[in-house]
């Protein structure tokens, strides 16, 4: 028992060559989505050199941003062993509130009456989920049914046109060549990242996603930690949508229906578990930029559309059954049967971030 | 392969028939530990014999082997009814006609009664799953052993009772000759176990042979034909049990261990003060108990309520003391813990720190405001988040500590924790996640958890179990030192050796009450175990002089 790491590492020490390729494989496993975005990226830009040029990029950023924005705040629900499925019905929700109120406030007003809503509707969801213990798939979809259900009455189903500049300005004003949306999504993914990863807040995160159980026992105060969790999950999708509504000068009730999927393709791609516990917020921007060069790479490689919405189905699957595939091999390997001694020399192959 | 001992022979073939059960040679070896020993044990049909001995010694790898569960080293031998038993495959068991019943009942909760009775082999007509076909069979099994379970009633909403009776009509049902039961009647009531005994006496007049696995010596005196002993893995004794008495039984599980437990108790316990009357101590919680020094204990509970059996009038531990709970499984050890730590749900009672009345703490964290943590026993569902690392798992129980404004210190936080694991001789790496680390080494991340959070009181559940004897030496060193702080610590452990070894008093743990206070000198191994399973050897003056076999 007391060998154990030495057992591991020194017959590796012992043969440079197979320790080469033992850190090659921890580095393909750990990086390797990394690579396949170069990959991706290689391919579409050999094809259609365009594809890389300054303003493409940016113009991909700002088209993402609110998937991104939503991302980021979805990555803390999905690593706290929760779902957010609620996200497009507030999204779309927002950009009619946003629109709706411009019309009789000040756009600012407006703007922070619109997060108003998102952020309520996100706290109902976190309380419905940890006080009635209402499962978070089914709460979200069905707040998610609720949100867009609102916008439609407040709507009557036909689009709020706002025709003030001050209102596009939210999502047109350009900071250096970035615009604002693809500011905040580049803020809220630093941010969000270093808050997952670095603080107290972050790390609970994490610990109630492993094992809730233990967390609980720890004194992590779960219910509230899930609570601003969801919170802040409702209140970025009401940022995107506000961003959206002001990028197309409209509030719609069925604005960019099935963005929730994209938001949560992008994580997964990333490599976030869905059971919780494990993800980093950097791999949700590279599963960000596959998803965004798969749609936009494929439109310019002329692929047919709708055979893109096929191959995106099918990446995420690929995705989902090589995660718990690489996870099964090392859990099989842990001692289950109950007397257990310490034979099992079991290398840490798997780093938490 | 060798010849039937003569322990096999005990109660004679009957004329003509192979025995219902035959063991020979049986070995059964868990990476680092042998869990039988080459064991050989025949019992005849129609006997009901009872199996005994300490946890670990044996018995339930041989329910496990019997049931077709576990698999036995290849060279044994075991059949069943005399056909060799394949071994690993359940439903091959099944075939044979034998009939195990688990300490966990295996119920689908959602299902009917009558469905659970039925199930994998559901009565149909034709593909369709004949309900009226199994409501007449349930009715006639159920009228035949004189059980009234409604048939439609969900699996989930019966009770313990019901649902082993439920076991008992799914053995009839698939006419099993052979029924093992693993401790049955441990969360039973005496009514509830009255109707038990009585159902396994209709079944025995129709020939049903029974093995029992049982810690409750009263119900093996009263059922058994024959009890068979083990110990460490190895048969001590089969005799009929007229020949048999609780105390002769507790001595055989016992064997010499005895002598050294005795000195153990003595090197390691507190100088006894005044004893108080071991009469009065067998009431409940017992009388008051000098606290050390005269100080008011650190921490004390009275009427602790929990769930339907925990019951204890009285609880206390001293700063620097540590108190040890010894008892059965299922006795209520685990649940008086958790109570106290505020983790579980309706718990009641009284609760005084340092002699100030507080508020009996409703939830976990309400009890970590009072400093009382728990260490739960299930590491790994409980204890542990296990895709972190060790030190992110020792610093989870106060992240604030390590954090300046919300944001943690990645030095300090690998600092502190390093300088807490080393101080438990914890010999893992650091930056792994925790669920490559041994047993031992989890237990110690769990250890180094609490001590950086430093609560005042500490209650630890089975902190030693399913590691090994290195792990569990520093684990019960660590509870000296820790004990040595000034932290007030209740534990449990079903190692009764370890329990005396490192407590200042042991308080025994029966049937959800406190039954007797043990201090100093009087915490001997014959003295927990008799009292463990309310047998009378305390009224011995000297446990040398109880007869043994």
């Amino acid at each position: 028992m007391t060998t154990t790491a030495q057992q591991s590492t020194e017959p590796l020490a012992a043969r440079p060559a197979q320790r080469l390729s033992a850190i090659a494989r921890r580095t393909l496993q750990e990086y390797g989505l990394v690579l396949v975005l170069v990959v991706l990226v290689a391919v579409v830009a050999i094809r259609q050199p365009s594809f890389v040029e300054g303003q493409s990029l940016l113009n991909l950023l700002e088209q993402w941003a609110p998937v991104g924005i939503m991302a980021v705040a979805g990555t803390y629900v999905i690593i706290s062993g929760g779902f957010d499925f609620s996200v497009g019905g507030i999204f779309a929700l927002a950009t009619v509130c946003f629109a709706g109120f411009a019309g009789h406030m000040s756009v600012g007003l407006a703007f922070v009456a619109a997060l108003g809503v998102g952020l309520v509707l996100g706290l109902v969801n976190g309380v419905v989920i940890t006080k009635l213990r209402v499962n978070p798939f089914i709460a979200t979809l069905a707040m998610g049914q609720i949100a867009h259900g609102i916008g439609l009455v407040y709507t009557d189903g036909t689009p709020f046109i706002v025709e003030r500049d001050s209102f596009a300005a939210f999502g047109l004003t350009e900071i250096g060549p970035f615009v604002i949306p693809s500011v905040v999504m580049i803020l809220a993914f630093l941010i969000g990242g270093f808050i997952l990863s670095r603080t107290t807040y972050g790390r609970s995160i994490y610990a109630i996603g492993g094992n809730r159980e233990a967390a609980r026992l720890s004194g992590i105060k779960v219910n509230r930690r899930l609570i601003t969790a969801y919170a802040i999950s409702g209140l970025a999708a009401a940022l995107a949508g506000t961003f959206m509504a002001s990028r197309l000068g409209t509030g719609q009730a069925d604005a960019s229906a099935g963005i929730e999927f994209d938001v949560i393709i992008a994580i997964v791609l990333g490599g976030t578990a869905i059971s919780g516990g494990i993800g980093t917020m950097w791999r949700t921007a590279v599963g960000l930029g596959l998803l965004a060069v798969m749609q936009n790479g494929f439109d310019s490689l002329q692929i047919n559309p709708f055979y893109q919405v096929v191959i995106k189905g099918a990446v995420l699957i690929i995705a989902v059954a090589w995660d718990e595939y690489t996870r099964q091999r090392h859990n099989t390997t842990t001692p289950t049967t109950p007397p257990q001694p310490h034979t099992t020399p079991n290398p840490p192959t798997q780093t938490t971030p | 392969m060798s010849f039937v001992t003569s322990e096999s022979m005990v109660g004679g073939p009957a004329a003509g028939l192979p025995p219902a059960v035959l063991v020979e040679d049986v070995v059964k070896t868990y990476p680092g530990t042998q869990a039988l020993k080459g064991v050989s044990l025949s019992v005849p049909p129609g006997e009901f014999r009872a199996l005994v001995g300490e946890n670990g010694s044996g018995k339930s790898t041989l329910v496990g082997i019997l049931g077709g569960k576990t698999v036995a080293d290849p060279g044994g031998r075991v059949e069943v009814f005399g056909r060799a038993l394949v071994q690993g495959n359940p439903s091959s068991a099944a075939h044979a006609g034998v009939a195990v019943i688990h300490q966990e009942l295996l119920m689908v909760p959602q299902l009917s009664a009558m469905e659970n009775v039925f199930l994998g082999d559901l009565p149909t007509r034709g593909p369709v799953v004949s309900r009226r076909q199994m409501r007449r069979e349930y009715r006639r099994l159920a009228g035949r052993a004189g059980i009234d379970v409604p048939p439609d009633a969900l699996a989930g909403g019966l009770s313990v009772a019901q649902q082993t009776m439920l076991e008992i009509l799914r053995a009839l049902r698939r006419d099993a000759r052979l029924v093992v039961m693993d401790e049955p009647t441990v969360t039973l009531g005496v009514a509830e176990r009255e109707k038990l005994y009585e159902i396994v006496a209709g079944m025995r007049r129709d020939g049903v042979t029974f093995v029992l696995v049982s810690h409750d010596l009263d119900e093996v005196m009263r059922l058994a034909d024959a009890v068979t002993v083990f110990r460490e893995g190895s048969l001590v004794r089969t005799a009929p049990t007229a020949e048999w008495t609780k105390e002769r039984l507790v001595s055989a599980m016992l064997g010499d261990k005895r002598a050294g437990a005795v000195a153990a108790g003595g090197a390691f316990g507190r100088v006894s003060r005044a004893l108080a009357d071991p009469g009065t101590n067998m009431s409940g919680g017992g009388g008051p108990s000098p606290s050390r020094g005269g100080r008011a204990p650190l921490l004390r509970v009275r009427d602790v309520r929990a769930g339907a059996k925990v019951r204890v009038d009285r609880l206390e531990v001293a700063a620097g003391e540590i108190v040890g709970l010894a008892g059965l499984v299922g006795s209520g050890r685990s649940s008086l813990l958790r109570a106290i730590a505020g983790d579980f749900p309706r718990a009641s009672g009284r609760m005084e720190l340092e002699a100030v009345e507080v508020s009996w703490p409703k939830s976990v964290s309400a009890a970590l405001d009072l400093g009382i943590a728990l260490l739960p026993e299930d590491r790994k569902n409980r204890g542990l988040v296990l895709d972190m690392a060790a030190d992110d798992n020792v610093t989870l129980s106060d992240f604030a500590a390590v954090a300046r404004g919300g944001v943690l210190s990645r030095g300090r936080s690998r600092a502190r924790a390093g300088e807490l694991l080393a101080s438990v001789e914890f010999r893992g790496t650091l930056g792994g996640a925790v669920r490559t680390l041994s047993g031992g080494n989890q237990q110690k991340v769990m250890v180094a958890k609490w001590l950086h959070r430093a609560p005042r009181v500490l209650l630890i559940d089975e902190p030693t179990r399913g590691i090994d004897i290195g792990a569990k030496q520093d684990i019960m060193r660590v509870l000296e030192e820790l004990a040595a702080r000034g932290h007030a610590i209740v534990w449990v452990s079903s190692e009764l050796e370890e329990v005396i070894a490192v407590s200042h008093r042991v308080l025994i743990i029966a049937k959800g009450r406190c039954v007797e206070e043990l201090r100093g000198q009087e915490m001997t191994l014959d003295r927990v175990l008799a009292g463990v399973f309310e047998a009378d050897i305390d009224r011995h003056p000297d446990p040398t002089t109880s007869p043994a076999p």
